[in-house]
């Protein structure tokens, strides 16, 4: 089996960690291959998230998902939010630490909304630059994420696809493929989700996310509020083959979340397809239910 | 102007049409836009998709950006935004995201001026309610996220040698607020979760220890004295001095201790050396 370039282990089939599922998780410590936690809902919290995230983090793989690391900023590097940021990872023995390709605010202020970047030289520098620097303080490689996008630049002279390649190659670090968000960004701007994931360099696949939708019509909305769709699995599908099985999957659900055993069902759905093209690797082979 | 000048114009520009108020057309017109690309030129910065115009897409953006916003503080002001109703609640956040808008990589703080706004703002109904519900659902939040503390129980106390109560100081747990309010704000809160809708209560002096157990934010009402001297403990008054300025007789004394030790409210006996 081929394994991702730092060989970060395949943790199997995860759901995110969400406040609604603790006294389920609490009361029955289900048997799940890992959690992936939202790193800003715990960094500055002494009270019940922590308790439970460490209740999750003694027992289950744990891997870190951020949404405020603002990398394309053109504000400078935060380097308060990168101390907590890397004190927590170290406090949960996170596997890895992802984000965004993204920006969240410029002059200080924070919109908590993943903005698109203009895909330009300018901006592949400038997001090299701040990658090298994020990983070099965090001493561990930066995995990041696909974000969905409802708006393109004028000024962009790379597809999506070449630029996080040639950022993923220069900047030497992971990627988190969403395909679920190739699939709302393919439908906004009007390209084709296959050629996108073919584009992208598939060793340096740590992690793939799986999340359901809102179709408007004229645009998709990234809303995590459902099932996962058809055209989304045959995507998975495809990233699955061109990974060799060797990424994590985790399923998100964050609006009208349901309970706890209809999101892990959700993300065992995959595990369907991983079994189809890879039929002598049907589960993770690092995580058990249980840490020891 | 430099490429990386490019860049830091695109990102304020697109930020200021977010968080510009009014229609989609008026956010491209709006001092920080207009500031950063001409509102003529705006439209060249973003292509139109297949379905969409260039100001449609990003008025997705900004229509995002208020709904997350809203969300977040329901999320911490769920009284408020229940006595407000919807259409007032709107217009509140999109107020307050105007001039307090979020400077922190967490959500959880996005509401930290909420009660100080509501403090300087005009035209709401009953304000005073209102400032006291902000004030009272901040106090929660804080006690959610404060740090943990063991509370000491009835044998730490045991071990405290009885000559040495007078020097003693009691430290609250970390989780723990005192408040003082124009209206009974628990008793609404009781008040909503049996019956959503209920009336707001009359106006009643009301003082308050908000604090955490089993990582559960709650509220305890107090008497003035019993607050008065809870006050002066928490302000590292030794247990004799505080006692000395309290008007309680002995036995309201016991109770409340009694109460507050129950509830798990104080953290260590701090003795002299």
């Amino acid at each position: 089996m081929k394994n991702n370039k730092w060989g970060f282990p395949d943790l199997g089939f995860g759901i995110g960690l969400r406040t609604v599922h603790f006294p389920h998780i609490l009361s029955r410590e289900p048997a799940i291959d890992w959690f992936e936690v939202l790193s800003e809902n715990y960094m500055d919290t002494g009270g019940r998230p922590a308790h439970v995230l460490d209740f999750v983090a003694e027992r289950y793989p744990v891997a870190m998902h951020g949404v405020s690391l603002s990398l394309g900023s053109t504000d400078p590097i935060d380097f308060d939010y990168l101390r907590k940021l890397k004190q927590l990872a170290e406090r949960i023995h996170a596997r890895w630490v992802s984000d965004h390709l993204c920006w969240t605010g410029v002059m200080g202020l924070n919109t908590h909304e993943l903005l698109p970047m203009p895909y330009t030289d300018e901006a592949l520098a400038h997001v090299i630059r701040r990658i090298r620097t994020v990983q070099e303080f965090l001493e561990r490689p930066l995995v990041l994420e696909n974000p969905s996008t409802y708006l393109e630049f004028a000024a962009s002279t790379w597809t999506e696809w070449d630029f996080i390649r040639t950022m993923a190659e220069e900047a030497d670090c992971g990627l988190l493929l969403d395909v679920n968000n190739v699939y709302v960004s393919a439908y906004n701007h009007g390209f084709d989700p296959f050629e996108y994931i073919d584009g992208i360099p598939a060793e340096r696949v740590v992690q793939i996310h799986l999340a359901g939708h809102t179709n408007k019509g004229t645009h998709i909305l990234d809303t995590h509020s459902d099932h996962v769709i058809d055209q989304v699995w045959e995507l998975y599908r495809h990233a699955t083959n061109r990974v060799h099985g060797a990424a994590a999957t985790l399923l998100e659900w964050d609006d009208a979340i349901p309970d706890f055993d209809t999101v892990h069902a959700e993300a065992l759905k995959a595990r369907k397809f991983r079994m189809e093209l890879l039929p002598g690797k049907p589960k993770a082979e690092e995580a058990a239910v249980h840490v020891s | 102007m430099s490429l990386e000048a490019d860049l830091t114009v695109t990102q304020r520009w697109l930020q200021a049409v977010i968080m510009a108020p009014g229609e989609d057309a008026e956010a491209l017109e709006s001092s920080g836009a207009s500031k950063e690309i001409p509102p003529g030129r705006a439209l060249e910065i973003v292509k139109p998709s297949w379905s969409l115009t260039a100001l449609e897409r990003l008025g997705i953006y900004r229509g995002m950006y208020e709904a997350r916003m809203r969300e977040a503080l329901e999320v911490d002001y769920p009284l408020l935004a229940g006595f407000l109703g919807p259409e007032l609640w709107e217009q509140l956040v999109s107020l307050y995201i105007r001039e307090y808008p979020s400077r922190s990589y967490t959500l959880n703080r996005l509401g930290d001026y909420l009660p100080l706004f509501l403090n300087e703002l005009e035209g709401l109904p009953r304000p005073r309610f209102a400032a006291d519900l902000a004030r009272y659902e901040f106090a929660l939040s804080q006690v959610f996220d404060a740090p943990e503390d063991r509370a000491i129980g009835p044998a730490d106390a045991a071990r405290v040698p009885e000559d040495a109560w007078e020097d003693a100081r009691l430290v609250p747990i970390r989780a723990f607020r005192l408040e003082t309010f124009h209206y009974p704000v628990s008793r609404y809160a009781d008040q909503v979760r049996e019956a959503p809708g209920a009336r707001p209560p009359r106006p009643k002096k009301t003082w308050m220890v908000v604090f955490r157990r089993d990582f559960t934010p709650l509220s305890l009402e107090l008497t003035r004295p019993a607050f008065g001297l809870l006050n002066r403990l928490a302000s590292g008054c030794t247990l004799g001095e505080a006692l000395r300025r309290s008007r309680m007789t002995e036995d309201e004394i016991f109770r409340w201790f009694r109460q507050w030790m129950a509830e798990g409210l104080f953290q260590r006996i701090e003795l002299p050396a």
